[in-house]
């Protein structure tokens, strides 16, 4: 049962005003995230922005209305034209009044948990020469390398420092991490591969150290790659149900099967276990 | 605009100085994170036991023990961005390249084997092709959304998946390195496989994978609800006038054209260059609207209150990235389709900004872990603890065939009551963003208080307007004994009237 009361229900109708307590206002809801009063995070500070567009607020609406990208590892602002330019203004007027006093404070330059490298250390990432499903792997010793979980296959050897992801932290993943040390090896991109293949994950032992999983041509492999003084060992296994033909790279050779030029055969039976050398030291 | 309202109220002696906050009402306390650890958290989740596992920005997954100390379960992940417990020892990751099941084989506690369970989508190396997910339906399957790539970079030379042609700009020209001008080829792209589509991987995982639905941009947020919704959220840009809520069925086009490419049987070329109006006739409209730079610029995971929050379970909480805000949402069937209002919750600087993976803990605590990926944001995480007493609230909205029926959590004071509504809605255009257009002051005939003093009737002088937001201010309102309504505006899409 509900009971009616008359209530005063005034059709407000009123036109929006922009006043300058709606200036902090604006400004909180739709500035305020990217844009500290003293210093550069996203974007640049109030502090900044208001030596910018000093006496310049036709400068600063259109701006606003159509940001573009100016500064190298800076992400682009969205559009503010929703605002519109009377609101825009009134936000100028605020930051004007809020950053009036303020120092700048310096911006966060250098990796805040930078730590060293374990070895061994998995470490998926956008890297240099790979494609985008890649995984780092450093190895004990110095060598470290990329596998590539698109095309199942090991794709870069390089030897001295892992990785440094900090320049993908800092620009959520716009740049690739870099390669630390010294190039050894490498495979070029065969995107063809990926459709005889299926990468099914990797397990890690005690040590923490890889053994990756994947089907080619329907054979199940399992791939282990430790460091030797010599460069890398693979320990392959496979389901013994095929033969097994695999090309080998100019620096490497295999335990068993039968190698013509650069083509590697071997039976369901000696495909079952065996091992490929790298010699790259 | 609020002050010219806030005057009007002063001027009637209506309102009084609020005594009652969020901060009165509820706690806020920061949770402490592994040492050492870039503390931005991409997923969130409580385990069967009560321990809380979270999945942090680089990689690591840890598991807080019983006695409170940390323990590291995982680490190596590429971006991980959700996390779901998936029976003893196990965790489900959804990572940028694939749906990872970590398993601890061994049981010492960490996990020892990373499993595949789905890496059938493209990978373009565009830094906004994020990963999200996964939710599990009552249906036993997973789902996962996948980001579009974006107009700010190209693609890596090597992709993984096959590459579409479709689109103005070639992949010569999208290629990093290569100069590529953005918006070429759109300013969301999708030119691998199932970027911007919500995927169902049946049987838990173990398959097959089908493609669910299509028309998102940037889905950072998904979830069921306890009726079996699947709640997709969405981020205001292209095609994204404001940040939608839809309510995803199978073989929907929820918007963003881009991701149409993938549909069964596409046969209409670029998408992107289809007349908008074709777009509007194909796609699903939301079923609630994140009012730009009033409830959420980039809202984030859904969660479904427990019991513990009273009057409150069983309903969604959603985050938002850029505001200290989190924004709730209550739905309701109208005429076959799902819709509802969005309120703002927990609107405090307790907060902060940042909201991004929300769990409640057994003890109903919510726990919200925040990030920035350098973009607005936070880190950390906060617990809000379950409340003895709820405060004043909305409870619940409902569309009547004349207007609305607005529940509180407790009897309000009629005599403060004050409202006002006004609706308004947003363009749907390839522009990024939009202005509120065709907003009106709506008059209302009569409002209606019930009896027990918990609900209010409000009958319109006017006809309701389909694909509308009709936004609802309460003004100074105040219960029964004498506290202020926290979360005083509810804005409830009508995708469809109450016939």
């Amino acid at each position: 049962m509900y009971r009616w009361l008359s209530l005063l229900t005034a059709c407000l109708g009123l036109t929006p005003l922009a006043s300058a307590q709606d200036g902090k206002l604006l400004y909180e809801q739709n500035c305020a995230a990217c844009h500290l009063p003293d210093q550069m995070v996203v974007g640049p500070s109030m502090i900044e922005i208001t030596k910018l567009y000093d006496k310049k607020p036709k400068e600063f609406v259109a701006w606003a209305v159509k940001p573009l990208k100016k500064r190298a590892g800076v992400i682009e602002m969205p559009s503010m034209a929703h605002l519109g330019e009377a609101n825009l203004l009134v936000i100028r007027e605020y930051m004007i009044k809020a950053s009036q006093g303020l120092k700048e404070k310096a911006p966060i330059t250098k990796d805040p948990v930078a730590r060293a490298t374990r070895r061994p250390e998995v470490q998926r990432m956008f890297l240099p020469n790979v494609g985008p499903a890649a995984i780092a792997v450093a190895l004990p010793g110095d060598l470290n390398y990329t596998f590539d979980a698109g095309d199942c296959r090991l794709r870069t050897v390089w030897r001295g420092d892992f990785i440094d992801c900090w320049a993908y932290y800092k620009s959520n993943g716009k740049a690739t991490a870099a390669i630390l040390g010294k190039s050894l090896w490498s495979l070029t991109a065969d995107e063809t591969l990926q459709t005889r293949v299926k990468f099914l994950g990797y397990t890690v032992d005690a040590s923490g150290l890889p053994t990756f999983e994947y089907r080619r041509d329907g054979v199940l492999f399992t791939e282990k790659i430790i460091s030797t003084k010599e460069g890398l060992l693979r320990t392959v296994t496979t389901d013994g149900q095929k033969e097994v033909v695999l090309t080998l790279a100019k620096e490497e050779t295999a335990s068993t099967g039968q190698t013509v030029g650069n083509v590697l055969r071997l039976t369901p039976a000696q495909a079952k276990a065996f091992t490929l050398t790298l010699r790259l030291l | 605009m609020i002050t010219p309202l806030l005057f009007l109220a002063a001027a009637l002696g209506a309102a009084k100085a609020p005594t009652d906050n969020w901060d009165t009402a509820f706690t806020f306390d920061k949770v402490a994170t592994p040492v050492g650890v870039d503390d931005q958290v991409g997923g969130l989740a409580f385990l069967d036991d009560g321990r809380l596992a979270v999945a942090f920005h680089r990689g690591e997954v840890f598991i807080r023990q019983a006695n409170g100390d940390w323990k590291q379960f995982a680490e190596g992940l590429h971006e991980p961005l959700g996390l779901l417990p998936d029976g003893k020892g196990a965790l489900l990751v959804m990572q940028r390249p694939e749906l990872t099941r970590l398993e601890d084989t061994d049981g010492d506690g960490k996990a020892d084997r990373y499993r595949t369970v789905w890496d059938g989508f493209g990978l373009s190396g565009n830094y906004h092709e994020f990963a999200f997910g996964p939710a599990r339906g009552p249906d036993g399957a997973l789902y996962v959304s996948l980001n579009l790539a974006s107009s700010g970079d190209g693609v890596f030379k090597e992709v993984r998946g096959a590459w579409s042609e479709i689109g103005k700009a070639n992949r010569e020209q999208m290629t990093a390195g290569k100069g590529y001008k953005g918006g070429l080829a759109g300013r969301m792209y999708s030119r691998v496989p199932y970027r911007g589509c919500i995927v169902r991987i049946a049987d838990d995982g173990r398959g097959p994978a089908e493609l669910f639905a299509t028309g998102f941009r940037s889905p950072n947020g998904i979830g069921f609800d306890p009726q079996g919704h699947l709640l997709v959220n969405d981020n205001q840009g292209d095609w994204r006038g404001s940040s939608p809520l839809q309510v995803v069925t199978k073989g929907s086009f929820n918007g963003h054209p881009a991701s149409l490419v993938w549909a069964p049987g596409w046969n209409k070329g670029d998408p992107l260059a289809l007349p908008v109006a074709d777009l509007e006739k194909l796609r699903t409209p939301p079923g609630a609207v994140f009012i730009q730079g009033e409830l959420s610029n980039s809202p984030t995971q859904p969660a479904v209150f427990p019991k513990e929050w009273g009057s409150l379970a069983g309903q969604v909480v959603f985050g938002e990235m850029n505001a200290a805000r989190l924004v709730r949402f209550v739905g309701e069937e109208v005429g076959g389709v799902y819709q509802g209002a969005l309120l703002p919750f927990l609107e405090t600087k307790s907060l902060r900004n940042g909201n991004h993976r929300l769990a409640f803990a057994p003890d109903g605590a919510l726990h919200v872990g925040k990030t920035h990926l350098s973009w607005a944001g936070s880190n950390g995480i906060v617990r809000i603890e379950a409340p003895k007493a709820l405060p004043l609230l909305i409870e619940t909205v409902h569309l009547t065939k004349t207007g609305f029926e607005v529940r509180f959590t407790a009897p309000i004071d009629t005599e403060s009551y004050q409202a006002s509504l006004r609706s308004f809605r947003y363009k749907y255009h390839a522009t990024y963003g939009s202005p509120k257009v065709d907003e009106e002051a709506i008059t209302v005939k009569a409002h209606t208080f019930a009896k027990d003093r918990r609900s209010v009737i409000i009958t319109l002088s006017e006809p309701i307007r389909e694909g509308f937001v009709h936004e609802i201010k309460f003004l100074g309102l105040k219960s029964a004994d004498g506290h202020d309504l926290l979360g005083s505006i509810a804005y409830y899409q009508v995708v469809k009237k109450k016939e």
